[in-house]
This record gives structure tokens, sequence and C-alpha cells, in this order.
């Protein structure tokens, strides 16, 4: 601690430069944060899938009738069956987006124990066929209270009456606690099925909770090979599997990601190692006078190294804090479409990334630091 | 009489391109503790070369220098360092402060090297500058100091860890006449409590201030040491 002084004003020698090169490696650090934030959040999400729930699906998507939930739920080992199918639907406009699902409250709630609504907003939702639970994050952002009646449009749900604006009615909340900035809505599937244009007694997929995690791998088998004579066969898969399945049609987000950032990282390699070695050279007769002061030669390339992580991890700082503050935002821009939270693993990564870019930046004037002769630095004026 | 510097047949060449100079040629010196010794010669006389190796900032190609008994020619480097922040003070021409730190973080930074308090060095510091009369500039920084201030702080700083051994190389040169004579005089007074002084010097006035005068001319000492006890 007692050489911080020393640090710090050896860092702001030439204000202007380091306030340049700080800013151009924050935003280094921020595009990071923000791109490992989504990746990670993403990631986090598929890491939250159950492992005691199995996701039965058409392999080309076609959606699956629902009478082959009877079916499924006589497979030994099945505790329960249930279905959620997913729409996309916006309110008042067409920025205020949100996801909608269709269920049958009766036996979704002890499905996904994780979406939690209290007992009386379930029955409530339950008698009224237009009746939904709304999201607390839904509520907020659009003001919603219990009781409004409100119009939500899916264009991707055409109405056998006519257009795509679906009126319902808000009995209650719910918190969807897997990605609670989600906004989301619950409605029943019987409202939907009974009023839509195509698609009637379909689902797009049947959630499956069995008794034994362990047996997952046999009683898809089982559940596939009841439909497999039939004209819509099934592919059943646990959730995980199915979450990382949908991860990958999007493609390698990670790999994406990796990329961007190694490419970004090595040029902010090269931009702080620059600032570092012009700085070391017009500072070779203070580090000279330093060692005749009777600094060790370690201790002058450790002082130098300092200075880089100290650099290096103030850049962190400010980029990975402004990445932690803006990635919400981008979450609400977004209407929850891209997670808005920013793993604390990030934030470690982020701050090892930075000490990393400092010992490789740092290590040339270091070293040249260290082997600088004293003698020649001052004859030198 | 007990000698503190000693060196014995010292030798110091520099390589240029592919010459080699030799700027200090088997070169005999005895300074005594206590002494104010001036070295005075023209450019490249080797004076400042001399100073370094008697500082250990250098090291020679060949004889022994010995500062109260010790090799320091033989010295590891780490083990010099600590030699130098123990014994040596430096002051230099042009000061050589750190720009961007106060006189007080200045005169501090020998200190950073001894396992004191903060308090302690704290003390320390404001005790060196009231000696060289600045008490009252502790937080200006060089750039708010006029040249004869900051040399005060240079001397304050190599006071600072009460080395034995002060090492000036042209600690006048970049000072007006009436200015020269302030450092000087504080040098006196220095040497009066104790602390034994070799400066470099152009300036026949500034030599006049030492208790002795050596010349040097070519790498070699033209007036002969006195008290050699080799």
């Amino acid at each position: 601690m007692k050489y911080l002084p020393l640090i710090w004003s050896g860092l702001w020698r030439w204000r202007t430069r380091t306030t340049m090169t700080l800013l151009s490696a924050a935003m280094a650090f921020f595009l990071f944060g923000m791109l490992k934030g989504v990746d990670g959040s993403i990631k986090q999400l598929a890491g939250a899938a159950h492992i005691d729930r199995l996701i039965s699906g058409n392999p080309a998507l076609l959606p699956l009738p629902l009478a082959y939930l009877r079916e499924v739920e006589q497979v030994p080992g099945v505790a329960a069956v249930t279905y959620a199918n997913a729409a996309m639907g916006s309110y008042q406009k067409p920025a205020n987006r949100l996801f909608v699902y269709a269920i049958d409250p009766r036996q979704y709630f002890s499905i996904y124990p994780e979406t939690v609504a209290a007992h009386s907003d379930q029955d409530s939702m339950r008698r009224n066929p237009a009746g939904i639970l709304v999201s607390l994050s839904a509520a907020r952002m659009f003001g919603w209270k219990r009781g409004d009646r409100i119009t939500i449009h899916m264009g991707s749900v055409p109405r056998e009456a006519g257009g795509a604006d679906w009126p319902m009615e808000i009995m209650g909340f719910c918190d969807y606690t897997t990605s609670p900035d989600t906004p989301i809505i619950l409605m029943n599937y019987a409202y939907l099925d009974a009023a839509r244009l195509s698609g009637k007694g379909t689902v797009q997929r049947l959630i499956v909770l069995i008794r034994d995690p362990g047996r997952s791998g046999a009683i898809s088998g089982a559940v596939d090979s009841l439909f497999a004579n039939s004209p819509i066969t099934t592919r059943t898969e646990t959730e995980k599997d199915f979450a990382q399945a949908q991860l990958s049609q999007i493609g390698d987000v990670g790999f994406f990601v990796n990329a961007i950032m190694s490419a970004v990282f090595f040029t902010l390699l090269l931009l702080v190692a620059n600032s570092l070695l012009r700085s070391f050279r017009e500072r070779r007769r203070e580090f000279a006078v330093l060692k005749a002061l009777g600094f060790s030669d370690g201790k002058v390339a450790v002082l130098v190294i300092a200075e880089a992580a100290m650099l290096c991890g103030l850049s962190a700082l400010v980029g990975l804090g402004l990445a932690r503050g803006v990635l919400p935002l981008l979450g609400r821009a977004t209407g929850g479409l891209l997670p808005a939270l920013m793993p604390p693993s990030v934030l470690f990564v982020g701050i090892a990334a930075a000490m990393l870019v400092a010992l490789a930046s740092g290590a040339i004037p270091a070293w040249r630091a260290q082997r600088l002769s004293i003698a020649d630095a001052l004859s030198v004026h | 009489m007990t000698s503190d510097i000693v060196l014995k047949n010292v030798v110091k060449r520099y390589r240029r391109g592919r010459e080699q100079i030799e700027v200090l040629h088997h070169l005999n010196l005895a300074v005594t503790a206590g002494d104010f010794l001036a070295l005075m010669g023209p450019s490249g006389s080797g004076k400042t070369t001399l100073l370094n190796l008697i500082g250990g900032l250098d090291r020679p190609d060949g004889g022994e220098i010995l500062v109260e008994g010790e090799r320091i020619d033989r010295m590891p480097p780490g083990p010099l360092a600590a030699w130098r922040a123990r014994n040596i003070g430096f002051i230099f021409q042009f000061y050589n402060l750190m720009p961007s730190l106060t006189a007080a973080r200045n005169v501090e930074l020998p200190l950073l090297l001894a396992p004191l308090s903060k308090a302690d060095r704290r003390q320390r510091v404001d005790a060196v500058l009231d000696i060289v009369g600045l008490g009252g500039r502790a937080n200006h920084k060089p750039s708010q100091l006029s040249g004869g201030e900051q040399q005060r702080v240079a001397i304050a700083r190599a006071l600072v860890a009460d080395p034995g051994l002060l090492l000036c190389d042209e600690p006048t040169g970049d000072l007006d006449r009436a200015t020269a004579d302030d450092i000087l005089g504080l040098l006196q007074v220095l040497n009066h409590r104790s602390k034994t002084i070799v400066m470099v010097t152009h300036d026949a006035r500034a030599a006049e201030h030492a208790s002795h005068v050596l010349h040097m001319d070519k790498g070699a000492l033209v007036s002969e040491p006195r008290d050699m006890a080799l």
C-alpha cells in the first residue's frame, strides 16, 4: 500500500494519454461484459433446466395431437404431463413485446414450481377462460393491475373470428423466477384452442415430469416408441438437452463471443503495451533515480507491472461496471428477449483477463526497467 | 586516519561501437570519514564516472572499490541496491525529482524501502524538510518550486534515510550564484554534522566550500590524492 501514491502518480504522469488509453481499454471491457453477459445469461437459463423434466416434440416441429397426453401419462415412471404453447405477443405497439404461454393451469404450476403464483390467482385464472396471470416484470413494465382488461396482439395465432387481437383479463400475478426480467403472460390453453383459426387440438410439445431422473433415457425411449408408427412421431429428451439444442439453432454463441473477444483483447494488448512502452521510454530517468535511491531491479520491474495492472484493472472496473448497468436496459429494450443479467462469473473472468493483459503488456517495459543501467539513463539529458 | 572510501587501481572502460574507451586509468583514491571533497576537471575527465562508481551506480572493469571496508564492486545487484539505500544520498545537477509527486512524497521515497510506519516516515520527512528550510512547502509539486527549492528537496531526499555519504553531481550547476551559495552553505552545514561529501563540480567557487579539492583530467587524478591509506 505504501507504494500506491508512487504507482498512481506514475500512471497519471501524462493525464491525457492515460485517460485515452483507459477509455479505449474500458470500451473493450464494456464489449466483453455485454457479449459475455448475454452469452452467460443464456447458458444460465439452459443450466437452470430441470433434470426431472422431459420435453417431447416432433422432430420436424409439427404440432402434436393433444390426445398424445393421455397415452404418455400411462408410461411407467411418468408422474405428470402438461403442455405450454408459446407465442410472441405485443401490447398496444409492436415494440412492447412479451412471451405468451397457453397452459393448463391445473397441471402447469405443479410441474413448473419455478413459476410461482398464489393459489387464489391460479383458481381465478381457471374460472375465467380469458383470465391470465402476468409476470411481475410485465406488470411493472406496462403498469398492469389485477382486474385490468387488456388486448394482446399475437400475429402468429390468428383468431377464428378474424384478426389476431386477443382480449384478456388479468386475474393475478406470477413470479417467473428463472428469468425475472422477462415479461410473460400465462393464458388458458382451452381459451386459445377454442378461438384460434388453425391447429385446434394440438400442442407444440408435451412436458413430462418423471419420478426418477436416472431413468430419463428409458422413459424417453418408451414415449417415442408409442408414436413410432404414427404420422406425427415424437423425439423426447431432457429439458437440458432440449435447451441446448434450441441454443445451437442460433449458432455457437460462445464461439463467436470468444472469437470477437480474442481479437479485441489482442488489439487491447498492443494498445496498452505501446502506451506503457512510451511511458517507460519517457521516464527512464525517473526509474534510474529510483534505482539510485536503492530500489532493486526487481522492485522497479514490479512497479512497472503494478502500473499496468492498475491501468487494466481500472479499465475493467469502468467497462464491466458500465456493462452491468447497461445490460438490464438492453434486456428491457428487447422486451426480455435478451437476458438482462450479468452473471458474477463474467466479472471475475473480466478482472482475470485484465490482469493477464497487464502482465503481458507490462512484461517488456518491466524487463527493460529491470535491466536499465542507472549510469546510462542518468547521463542522458 | 581511517578511510571511508578507498579506490585501488580502478579501471573503467566504455564501449562505443567497436571501440573501447578507457575513461578511468588505474585510479587510486582515498576519502576519509567526515571529509568534504570537491572533484574538479573538464568535461569528459571522468568525474561523474568516478562518482557513479563510488555510489555503486556503475561497476569498474578492474580494481577494487571499498566503502567502509565493504567491496561494493563485488556485490550482487540486490544487496548493492540495499547498500545504496542505507549508505548513500545522491544529489544531482537537475534535481531528478518525480514531477507528479509533492515535495514530501519525493523526500519519502528512500524511506519506502525501510521498515517504518507511515507516521514515522511522515515525522522524518517533516524533520528533513525543516532542516533544508522547506517546512512550509511540503505539499508543493516540483513545478511549483524554484530551482533552488527543488535542489533543497533533492538534498532532503538524500538526507532522509540518514546516510553517511552524500554524493553530489554538479549540485549547483543549474542555479544562480546566490542560490548556489545557499545550497553550498547547506552542504557545509551537513558536512559539519558528520556527513562525508564528495562533490563533482566545474565551478571553482563551488569547490571553495569543500575542505579538499582534487583535479581530474583524461581519466586520472592530476593533483595528488591526500591521506592515501592503501
